[in-house]
């Protein structure tokens, strides 16, 4: 087999991908609810993927306590546009793929408008009420949802495919608000969930795989431990009334 | 009768241990472990319990690996994981 250096060969070459799901990969309109810490490795393979269009929606500026693991930006970044920050490093990471910024905060007034037309949503912000926020809008619109999540050294990951499997409220019905303030996490963590959520991602865009649903992927990076959890759809849950 | 519990997720992270033994009865719940858990810090009661003190329905006892339901007696063996969570994008 001569050697192909082209952008997408070492995928292509896999069987599970191949040419025909890098098309795939390539019509991909994915949209994504904040550029931090599990957001930035999960960017940046899917920019590297090929997925064709990438949204970034995130209202915050970069902050110095963001660089242990908000690895899109640098110190150069300080005080600027994440989601234009993202948008620059992801762009010249990937000139072939369209990336666009938006400096919003994903509310009730604005989520059609800012997810209309994406067909897979990377579900994620900084308190409950959003992420549910944005489960009740894949119920409604029928978009796919990924959720990746991280604190201190564990954290989860979940595919929602509204009409096919429990969503976040079925697996997390009656979870307390955070407590607000810094969140203790580390690098690793944020890096073990962006890279599942990206593998969720290129799955369910390339139709390949098995996403994880009817349940959630849980790690515990300090123990080395992943289990698998299965949840039921509840035919009472107010996420998606299954 | 000392149990030894492993921790996942939530309770591991603010207690930053693998395990914890709690002193229960001879016959113990699900619920009972949980809220066993929950004693040992006012930032897991939070993350494990409603506020009328029963245990959240995200909080899972599992054996072996495999979820059980919250008013269901332990086996008497196996390994018993409480599994919490407070998931947040860091």
């Amino acid at each position: 087999m001569d050697f192909a250096d082209t952008r997408y060969n070492r995928q292509e070459l896999m069987p599970q991908l191949g040419p025909e799901a890098q098309i795939r990969l390539q019509q991909a309109r994915v949209a994504s609810i904040g550029a931090g810490g599990v957001k930035s490795p999960l960017l940046y393979y899917l920019a590297a993927a090929g997925i064709g269009t990438l949204r970034i929606i995130d209202f915050d500026h970069v902050e110095l306590s963001n660089l242990n693991r908000q690895i899109l930006f640098t110190v150069d970044d300080i005080g600027k546009s994440k989601a234009e920050r993202a948008q620059d490093r992801l762009t010249r990471l990937n000139p072939e793929i369209r990336v666009e910024a938006i400096s919003e905060r994903v509310d009730e007034a604005n989520i059609d408008e800012l997810l209309g037309g994406f067909d897979i949503v990377i579900e994620g912000g900084d308190s409950l009420a959003g992420r549910l926020l944005v489960n009740g809008y894949c119920t409604r619109t029928g978009a796919s949802m990924v959720h990746a999540s991280a604190q201190y050294g564990y954290g989860y990951v979940l595919t929602y495919l509204p009409g096919r499997s429990a969503c976040f409220c079925c697996a997390f019905p009656d979870l307390p608000e955070g407590h607000g303030g810094s969140v203790p996490v580390w690098g690793v963590a944020t890096g073990i969930a962006g890279s599942l959520g990206a593998g969720e991602v290129v799955k369910l865009a390339a139709g390949v795989g098995r996403p994880i649903i009817n349940g959630y992927l849980s790690f515990s990076a300090f123990q080395g431990k992943f289990d698998f959890v299965p949840v039921e759809p509840r035919s009472d849950c107010p996420g998606c009334c299954l | 009768m000392p149990l030894t519990v492993g921790l996942r997720g939530y309770p591991e992270a603010v207690l930053a241990a693998d395990a914890i033994t709690l002193d229960l009865p001879g016959t113990s719940t699900a619920s009972a472990i949980i809220q066993g858990l929950a004693a040992k810090s006012a930032r897991l009661r939070h993350a494990l319990l409603r506020e009328d003190g029963t245990p959240r329905q995200s909080s899972k006892v599992l054996v072996d690996g495999t979820p059980i339901a919250h008013a269901s007696v332990l086996p008497s063996s196996g390994t018993v994981t409480v599994l919490a969570a407070l998931p947040c994008d860091g």
